[in-house]
Formats: structure tokens, C-alpha cells, sequence
């Protein structure tokens, strides 16, 4: 009998990494709905994510937790409360090369503000092996100027060992207690 | 809230995104259960349209002529019709409980659902349906990627990807055209390499430390079991003079290099040398960072004269810019070669030119990611991002080694990531810690870090 439940819930613009992170950590094959993407001055690849990424990691007989992705496309039909209720924090996941990737921290952890100041929310930043600015440094202070505390890290999404450490960090950062 | 004992309404959802019917089917599925299910056009008591759907309010018109019902109107501007129950968008998961009880007053009473038996009200949670199916979302829609990557075409800033077929599936994915130099060529441009991926040793591990691991940890935090306290730590054996070590010149270097803004050299022994680059926050080794030789330059003092910094003139930098390029492999983050060499100085001691018995809390965190990992160190970040404390504090919170705590403190310190001023640190708002989840939240580490299925 299942007996525990949790969420982990990974967020952030088109293409910053989401369905691959789920991907690169999930027990089962990650179920997603990409398809290729139908608006091309918007898009920046061919598939997209329009609904929802899934992905799971068993603890044995009696647990689970599970993963959720956002799709990236930008939208402000909902308050993300109807997905983030029972979850255990959110990951962050921002795309380097984007344009302005300050505007998507800022849309996304308002987006997410209530939850990620009730739970905790960790960044991940990808593409930086394509493009080294902005710098780690710059989303540190841009946190700082949106009064979050939120570990911020390198990764890149199709590296199992990064995306661990996003979750490390964010069980951590939730009970610092924890051992292993 | 909605009296549990009321059978979820049948709905249909009309005129509605993939996207927005997928995270409605969600919610349906979980945190909603108790007020909808979703159902076929036939079927249902009240209907859900998203009236900022393109042609929504025509099929909603049309379909509700033949077809009398109430509905559920979503949309970002006010819209009042008979039948029906405005819900604005963004929609919260309170406005949808609310629009549920509403919508019931609006059905005729012959359709109000019976009350159900306990049993019946009580639907299987969300996360219990058997894996494949976690949210409600119809078998049509769902398509299973293969897990197998496939080499996608790396889109930088300055390129739109050109057209893509929508349907069917493409053999390929489509080839980008280089319109602009892709951001590595630009690092390139500048006489640089990307970095190279880092070779840092693997992190910890659950099933316990491979020998080469429990030696490296030995280096960077020596093995000192016993405890010094705030009162005693000064006069301790457990200290390091920074200026005798190689570190010191690192930390100078820095300085310049920032200062300056030029690429600044460290020269060493043996034609070895240490490069900085501070526009790009790299840093070019002629030696292995995590290798045996550098960890022997910075473990024991230097010799004056062995370790010179230098401002390459412009004729040198074009070499040294042809070397970095063809040898990527030794390229680092500087913060790499920062944190590194100030934990084999440190050696598991405390420099003593800091005052260890002062409170600090952590700006920010190490980017572990990128950097080499020691026992207990995201549990170090961790609670001293959430708690100002000294030293001495931390390793009695955590119940570790104070040997590994002075090795954080060293390296984080030599990073610029702690705060220290006390005005700020009695505004720090600390964040309770939960301990109710501890249990779980071990077993996953545990999981995920045994190595385990995956
Ligand atoms: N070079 C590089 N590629 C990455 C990195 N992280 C992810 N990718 C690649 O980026 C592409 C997009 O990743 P996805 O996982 O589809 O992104 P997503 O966030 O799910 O995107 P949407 O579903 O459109 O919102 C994939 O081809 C990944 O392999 C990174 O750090 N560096
Ligand atoms: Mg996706």
C-alpha cells in the first residue's frame, strides 16, 4: 500500500531544461506531452511541453515521489497553487541564453511566490557551458533584490549528479537535519 | 469548502488548450477530486469554458441553444450571461471551490446528484493511480517520449530556430543556420575555451567513501576528531597563517585581476603558472587542478619568489590566449580554483587572521555543482544560509567534525560568501525548519545517492 505521496515541482521558461531534468532523475520513462511547437517567432526549438511532465521515484513498497514539470510556455491563466498543493519545494530551472532571464526568474518566483516562501525553492541555472553571462553571481543578487533566500547552482539538465544536487540542496535547505 | 459528502459534479470542459485542460484534469485528479470529474459533452451537469480560447464564446452560444446547461466561464475579463458562473483567471484552486458550490444552485434539482454512500465519497487519492497515469489526462493526448536523448540542435540567444514541421514528427530535427557566432565561438573569439566539464572527484556517497575519496577529503579537512571552543581556538595548534601559502598569492591575484580588470598571471615553479580571467570568471592552470602537484604547492608554504604575479603584456596575452584555447581541459570556474585552494590550506584549520567566535550567516551558497564536494557540506550551506552562527556553532548544530566546518568556513570566506555585519544579521529572518518530513526526505537522499535504480 502506498503510504506517502510527495511532490517535487520543476519549473521555468521554454527550454531551460525541465522534461530533461525529470527525465535524467525518474524511476519510470517520464511521461510527457511535447509537441513540436506550432508558434515559431516565439519558439526557440521544435518541441515544447504544452501540458505536463511527470516523472517518479520509488522509495520501496510504500512511497513515492512524484515529479512534475510546468509547461514552459508563459501563460497567467492559473495561480500555481492548484499544482503546488502537497509539495515539498520547487526547482527552478532558468535558461542562460535567454533573452532576459532576470524577467523569467522574476515571473516565475511571483508566480510561485506563496509556496516557495511557505516550502523552498532551489535555481538551477543550464546553457551556462554555452553562455557564461549572465554569471552565478548576477542571480545571486538578483534573489537578494527579491528577498528570497534560494540556493542558486550550475547545472545542466541532462547531467544526473546536477539535477541530484538540486534536490539535495532542496531537502537540505528544508531540514538542514537530515542525514543519509 | 464543499460538504464532503456530495458527489463530485460531472463536467465537460469546452473550447480549452491542451495545456489548460491538462493542469484542470490535474487539479480534478487531486487537490479538486471532491468537486469535479470531468465527463463527455453528453453526460455532463455543468460545462467549463475557457472564454479566452479563440471561438470559445461561439461553441459555448451554439452548443448551449440545443443543448440548455450550466457552465463554468473562464476568462480574464468579466462576463456575465445567464447560467453561468464567472471565474477569473489567474484561476486559484479557492475560486474554483467556490465556483463548484455555485454552479450546483444553478442546476435544475431533478440533476442534483444523489447523496453518495461514505464509501463512494471517499475517491482514490491522485498519486495512488498506477504509474502512467498521474493526471487525468485523456490516453489521446498523451504521448510517451522515448527516453533515449536525441542530439538537438543547441539554439543559442541569437538564432530562431527556422520553420519546423508541427506534424508529423520530423526523422531530424531541424538544422539552425549559423547567423551569428554561436556564445562558445564567442568565448573563443576572446581567446578563450569554454570550460571544460569538470573533472572534480565524485561527490559523496551513501555506501561510503572509495579510498581515493576518503584520502582527498583527508587533504582538504585533515583528520582531527578533537574539539577547540570560542574560548581556547586562538591559542589551538588548528590554525594556518594564509600569508605563507600559495592561496594568499591566489587571493592577491584575484584582487588585481578585479581591480585592474586584465588578465593577471601567477607565475610558479618549474615555468608552471596560474591565469585569471576576470571578464569571464574562468581560470587557466598549467597544472591539474585536483592533481597531486597542485594540491603539494598549496599544502605546504611557499618559498618567496616562488609564486609572482604578473599583468601579461598585450604580445603575451596572444599566446597565452593560444594556449588556453587548445588546452580547455585545464579551464576552471575561478571560483573553482578559490575553493579548492582554500581547502587544502585549511587542511580541516582555521586561518587565523579571522575571527572565528563571530557570528556569520551564508549570502549565498558554494556552487556545489561546479565545485569539489566534502562530507557534511551541503548540510554546512544549508544551515548556515538559514542561521548566523559562528564556527563553532555550526559543527555543534550539524553534530559533525569541527574540521569540516573550518574547511567551509575558509573556502566560503575566501569566496566572499559570508555576511558578518550584525545589523543585517539581526534582520535575517529565520525560516522554521520542519523536522516532520525527516524520515522521507533521508530515504530519498539515500536513494538518490546509493545509486540505485537508475
Ligand atoms: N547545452 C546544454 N543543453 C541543455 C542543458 N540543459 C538542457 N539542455 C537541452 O536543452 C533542450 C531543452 O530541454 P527540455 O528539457 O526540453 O526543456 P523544457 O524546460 O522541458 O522545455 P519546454 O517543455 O518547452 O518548456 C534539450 O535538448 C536538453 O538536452 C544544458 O545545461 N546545456
Ligand atoms: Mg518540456
Amino acid at each position: 500500500m502506498i503510504t506517502s505521496n510527495k511532490k517535487i515541482i520543476f519549473t521555468g521558461p521554454v527550454g531551460a531544461g525541465k522534461t530533461t531534468a525529470i527525465e535524467t532523475i525518474s524511476d519510470i520513462p517520464a511521461i510527457t506531452t511535447d509537441e513540436y511547437a506550432s508558434d515559431m517567432t516565439k519558439s526557440r526549438k521544435p518541441q515544447t511541453t504544452v501540458a505536463m511532465d511527470y516523472g517518479l521515484i520509488n522509495l520501496g513498497d510504500a512511497e513515492r515521489i512524484h515529479l512534475y514539470g510546468t509547461p514552459g510556455q508563459e501563460r497567467f491563466d492559473f495561480m500555481w497553487d492548484i499544482l503546488t498543493k502537497g509539495g515539498i519545494g520547487l526547482i527552478l530551472l532558468l535558461d542562460n541564453t535567454r533573452k532576459d532571464p532576470l524577467q523569467d526568474m522574476r515571473f516565475y518566483t511571483n508566480s510561485f511566490r506563496e509556496f516557495i516562501e511557505q516550502r523552498q525553492m532551489v535555481v538551477g541555472v543550464t546553457r551556462m557551458d554555452l553562455q557564461r553571462k549572465p554569471e552565478l553571481a548576477d542571480y545571486r543578487l538578483w534573489l537578494e533584490q527579491l528577498s528570497l533566500q534560494a540556493p542558486v547552482f550550475e547545472v545542466d539538465a541532462r547531467e544526473r549528479a546536477d539535477v541530484i544536487l538540486l534536490i539535495q540542496a532542496l531537502l537540505y535547505a528544508l531540514d538542514p537535519g537530515v542525514t543519509t | 469548502m464543499l460538504n464532503p459528502t456530495t458527489k463530485p459534479l460531472n463536467v465537460a470542459l469546452l473550447s480549452i488548450s491542451a495545456h489548460n485542460r491538462a493542469i484542470l484534469e490535474f487539479f480534478f485528479a487531486g487537490a479538486g477530486r471532491q468537486l469535479f470529474t470531468t465527463t463527455d459533452l453528453p453526460q455532463a451537469d455543468a460545462l467549463i469554458v475557457d472564454f479566452d480560447h479563440p471561438g470559445a464564446e461561439q461553441e459555448w452560444a451554439e452548443f448551449t441553444r440545443t443543448q440548455p446547461r450550466p457552465a463554468i466561464i473562464l476568462s480574464i475579463r468579466e462576463i456575465s450571461a445567464p447560467n453561468t458562473v464567472w471565474v477569473p483567471k489567474p484561476l486559484t484552486s479557492q475560486s474554483l471551490t467556490n465556483a463548484a458550490a455555485r454552479i450546483r444552485a444553478l442546476l435544475p434539482r431533478n440533476a442534483a446528484p444523489p447523496a453518495p454512500t461514505r464509501e463512494e465519497a471517499v475517491s482514490p487519492p491522485l498519486t495512488a493511480a498506477p504509474p502512467g497515469t498521474p493526471f487525468g489526462l485523456g490516453e489521446h493526448r498523451r504521448r510517451t517520449v522515448p527516453r533515449t536523448r536525441q542530439p538537438q540542435p543547441l539554439v543559442s540567444r541569437s538564432e530562431e530556430a527556422p520553420d519546423a514541421p508541427i506534424t508529423p514528427r520530423p526523422p531530424a530535427p531541424p538544422k539552425t543556420t549559423d547567423t551569428a557566432p554561436s556564445p562558445s565561438a564567442r568565448l573563443e573569439e576572446a581567446g578563450l575555451s569554454p570550460p571544460a566539464p569538470a573533472e572534480k572527484p565524485a561527490p559523496a556517497r551513501d555506501s561510503g567513501p572509495s579510498p581515493e575519496e576518503a584520502q582527498r577529503w583527508q587533504q582538504l579537512c585533515g583528520t582531527e576528531e578533537g574539539q577547540i571552543s570560542i574560548r581556547t581556538w586562538h591559542e589551538s595548534a588548528r590554525l594556518f597563517t594564509p600569508e605563507n601559502y600559495l592561496l594568499n598569492t591566489i587571493l592577491e591575484a584575484l584582487k588585481l585581476a578585479r581591480q585592474s580588470r586584465q588578465h593577471t598571471q601567477i607565475r610558479l615553479p618549474h615555468n608552471d603558472f596560474i591565469l585569471l580571467m576576470p571578464d569571464v570568471s574562468l581560470v587557466y592552470l598549467t597544472l591539474d587542478l585536483y592533481s597531486e602537484p597542485f594540491t603539494r604547492l598549496c599544502e605546504s608554504p611557499i618559498q618567496k619568489g616562488d609564486a609572482r604575479l604578473h599583468l601579461p603584456s598585450t604580445q603575451e596575452m596572444a599566446q597565452l590566449a593560444e594556449q588556453v584555447r587548445s588546452d580547455a581541459r585545464h579551464t576552471h570556474d575561478l571560483e573553482a580554483l578559490v575553493w579548492t585552494s582554500s581547502l587544502i590550506t585549511s587542511h580541516g584549520r582555521l586561518n587565523r587572521n579571522t575571527d572565528a567566535g563571530k557570528p556569520l550567516y551564508l549570502r549565498a551558497w558554494p556552487n556545489l555543482t561546479r565545485l569539489e564536494q566534502f562530507p557534511h557540506v551541503l548540510r554546512i550551506a544549508a544551515i548556515w544560509s538559514q542561521k548566523p552562527g559562528n564556527v563553532f556553532d555550526v559543527a555543534q548544530w550539524l553534530d559533525i567534525p569541527q574540521r569540516y566546518v573550518f574547511a567551509f568556513h575558509t573556502a566560503a570566506n575566501a569566496l566572499g560568501l559570508f555576511v558578518a555585519d550584525q545589523d543585517k544579521i539581526q534582520q535575517r529572518r529565520e525560516k522554521p525548519v520542519e523536522q516532520k518530513n525527516r524520515g522521507l526526505f533521508s530515504r530519498l537522499l539515500r536513494r538518490l545517492l546509493g545509486g540505485g535504480r537508475k
